[in-house]
């Protein structure tokens, strides 16, 4: 079972961010403190941010480039996006990398091959490698009900706290442990709560 | 303006699952190119990376020289060759000289300097062909530049670690250079060399005698002259709650929120299918999972990349009863069973108790995946063979051909040699 530290572990770093989306790290951080991304799950120096920070970075970047949205009207809409919606705009961004363009015989890191074999023979360390995928099943939910928050202050007196996201400005906090199935009910409840709150309730 | 094209299509077996989570579906995206047949070829900036440890002693490398020499007298003017001997050392015999007379003269010179040695330094053999490739890519850089690593061995100096080496390859790919592996004899680790094929956009042949050497050599001068696009690449953006995995001989790599595949160089006439394994979530009935996909690649003259039209899939939830009543698209059912078949034939390893776990599962999803599906009776029969002879230790040659079966099958890439194994009936020994 993953504990805050190991999900801090696992997120992008503020350069992954920018290197995966081309957005400069200062207007990353102007966004989180406008309440467009989550903030990072641990501070200082090589702090990590929440895994689902990349899918609502890359479709931040899609609305405002493709779709020529405000700021202000991309906040609003992603109040009440799901992730779907989300997925599907970060889905845009990944095309427009793919765009026709002269082609580059260069890595993610800007090297060509000849830099790339200088550095091997010099032992400067191997390129970075693709992060493992997201968690799934359990894990996934565990990374759902505590991501996309600082780590709980009330941790410090020994308590493990759920925090569960409902709206960008809304979450559930719940201690615990709770098992899995007490989760998915919690769950149920957040997806209830979301609907009641943005009028989506049928 | 480019005349060639790269295209894509993608579809699921079956596009409804269940609201209540626990579906598997199969994706399916075919990547194809077309263009101009009469299109010139790019000059070749090919590198051969010969291992001469001493086991290649003994008729191969007197083989390996005979079809090296057939290349050079292949190879037009404007092509370029690099050539490089490893044992435990490695020595570059060559430098990306122009094969007119002159250059074919030095090239024999050099090719007659080659005797067997001592270990094999097979990564060190191959970096340093790249880096030939690398420096004449860097000044004619209108060439396509490919590396062909020949070896009978295992790497037993210096890195030696699959992954890690297949990690350089796809790295130098991303930069430009593509590799191809030959694998000479019944000798040489097909992993490693199948791995580093995958990683480098190129291909894996096998060359069980010498005369297959030459068959090999001249099929791969030939794909690289006669490649339409190179470095094809796919993505597939995936919505956070379903997960992927890649099934079949592509090397992959999992990023945040999607899956990108190398699937390497594309003839005419060619189509690779990379089959993917979805793990769909639940959710509530009638909301929709999208799937994106793109491709991309370059072309081999000058190095202009071109996009395919992108295309989604899109997988529905639905109630249990609608979902049992879904019909099957066989084609791509039948496209998931090859996958599971190339699976099967690359994991196949004796008696190792992992490898026949992994078989034994693989063999359940493709009979689940081909039954009643016109065209996969083959399969089945194939499955069968696999079955029977799951404890018994295969040799050298029979893994080989099964490993190289799987392989070419799941990419749809040719045998190049003269006589290629038909089935996989062909090759495994009757039961004892």
């Amino acid at each position: 079972m993953k504990t805050d530290e190991d999900r801090a572990e696992d997120g992008p770093t503020l350069s992954d961010l920018a290197a995966a989306s081309g957005v400069e790290p200062r207007t990353i951080r102007s966004w989180v403190a406008q309440g467009l991304l989550p903030p990072p799950l641990v501070l200082g120096p090589g702090a990590r941010y929440p895994m689902e920070a990349m899918q609502r970075l890359l479709a931040i970047v899609a609305m405002r480039e493709d779709l020529g949205m405000s700021l202000s009207d991309i906040r609003r809409d992603l109040l009440v996006a799901d992730a779907t919606e989300i997925a599907a705009h970060a889905a845009r961004f990944a095309r427009r990398r793919t765009m026709p363009q002269p082609a580059r015989a260069r890595g993610a890191d800007g090297r060509d091959a000849l830099d790339y074999i200088a550095r091997l023979r010099g032992g400067a360390g191997n390129p970075p490698t693709a992060r493992p995928p997201p968690d799934t099943g359990l894990a996934a939910l565990e990374q759902r009900l505590g991501g996309g928050l600082p780590p709980s202050a009330r941790r410090a007196r020994a308590e493990t706290w759920l925090r569960m996201p409902v709206t960008p400005d809304v979450e559930i906090s719940v201690r615990g442990p709770l098992d899995a199935e007490q989760r998915a009910r919690l769950e149920r409840c957040a997806d209830l709560l979301r609907d009641i709150l943005l009028g989506t309730l049928k | 303006m480019t005349s060639t094209r790269l295209l894509l299509s993608a579809g699921l077996d079956r596009s409804l699952a269940r609201a209540t989570g626990g579906s598997v579906r199969y994706l399916v995206a075919e990547v194809s190119a077309e263009g101009a047949a009469s299109a010139p070829s790019a000059p070749l900036d090919l590198g051969l990376a010969i291992d001469v440890s001493g086991s290649m002693s003994g008729g191969k490398l007197a083989a390996a020289q005979r079809a090296a020499r057939g290349l050079c007298a292949a190879m037009s003017p404007r092509d370029r060759l690099s050539v490089v001997a490893f044992d435990n050392r490695v020595e570059v015999l060559l430098h990306g000289r122009t094969m007119d007379d002159e250059g074919r003269d030095a090239a024999d010179r050099a090719i007659a300097a080659l005797h067997p040695r001592g270990g094999t330094a097979l990564f060190d053999g191959w970096l340093a062909t790249a880096e030939r490739v690398a420096r004449t890519m860097a000044e004619a850089p209108d060439a396509s530049p490919r590396v062909l690593l020949l070896s009978d061995g295992h790497a037993n100096d210096g890195l030696c670690d699959r992954g890690e080496i297949a990690v350089h390859v796809g790295a130098l790919l991303e930069r430009g250079v593509v590799t191809s592996t030959l694998g000479v004899g019944d000798g040489y680790d097909e992993r490693l060399l199948g791995a580093m094929a995958e990683a480098g956009g190129g291909s894996l042949h096998d060359a069980a005698g010498g005369g297959e050497i030459a068959e090999v050599i001249m099929g791969e001068l030939q794909e690289g002259r006669s490649a339409l696009v190179e470095r094809a690449t796919l993505r597939v953006a995936l919505p956070p709650q379903l997960r992927a995995e890649v099934v079949g001989a592509f090397a992959h790599r999992m990023l945040p929120g999607a899956i990108e595949v190398t699937v390497g160089s594309l003839l005419p006439g060619q189509s690779k299918r990379v089959v993917l394994r979805l793990f769909c979530p639940a959710g509530a009935p009638g909301s929709e999972l999208a799937i994106g996909l793109s491709a991309d690649a370059v072309l081999p003259a000058g190095g202009l990349a071109i996009e395919a039209r992108p295309v989604d899939a899109v997988v529905r939830l639905v109630g249990e009863r609608e979902n049992d009543l879904q019909p099957r698209d066989l084609a791509r059912c039948l496209a998931a069973a090859n996958a599971f078949q190339a699976e099967i034939l690359r994991v196949r390893d004796g008696d190792h108790a992992g490898a026949r776990r992994h078989v034994e599962r693989a063999l359940r999803r493709l009979e689940r995946l081909a039954r009643g599906v016109p065209g996969a009776e083959r399969l089945l029969d194939e499955a069968a063979i696999v079955r029977r002879s799951i404890d018994e230790n295969w040799d050298e040659r029979t893994r080989k051909e099964a490993y190289l079966m799987g392989t070419k099958f799941s990419r749809g890439e040719r045998d190049r040699r003269a006589g290629p194994r038909g089935s996989l009936s062909d090759i495994v020994p009757p039961r004892r």
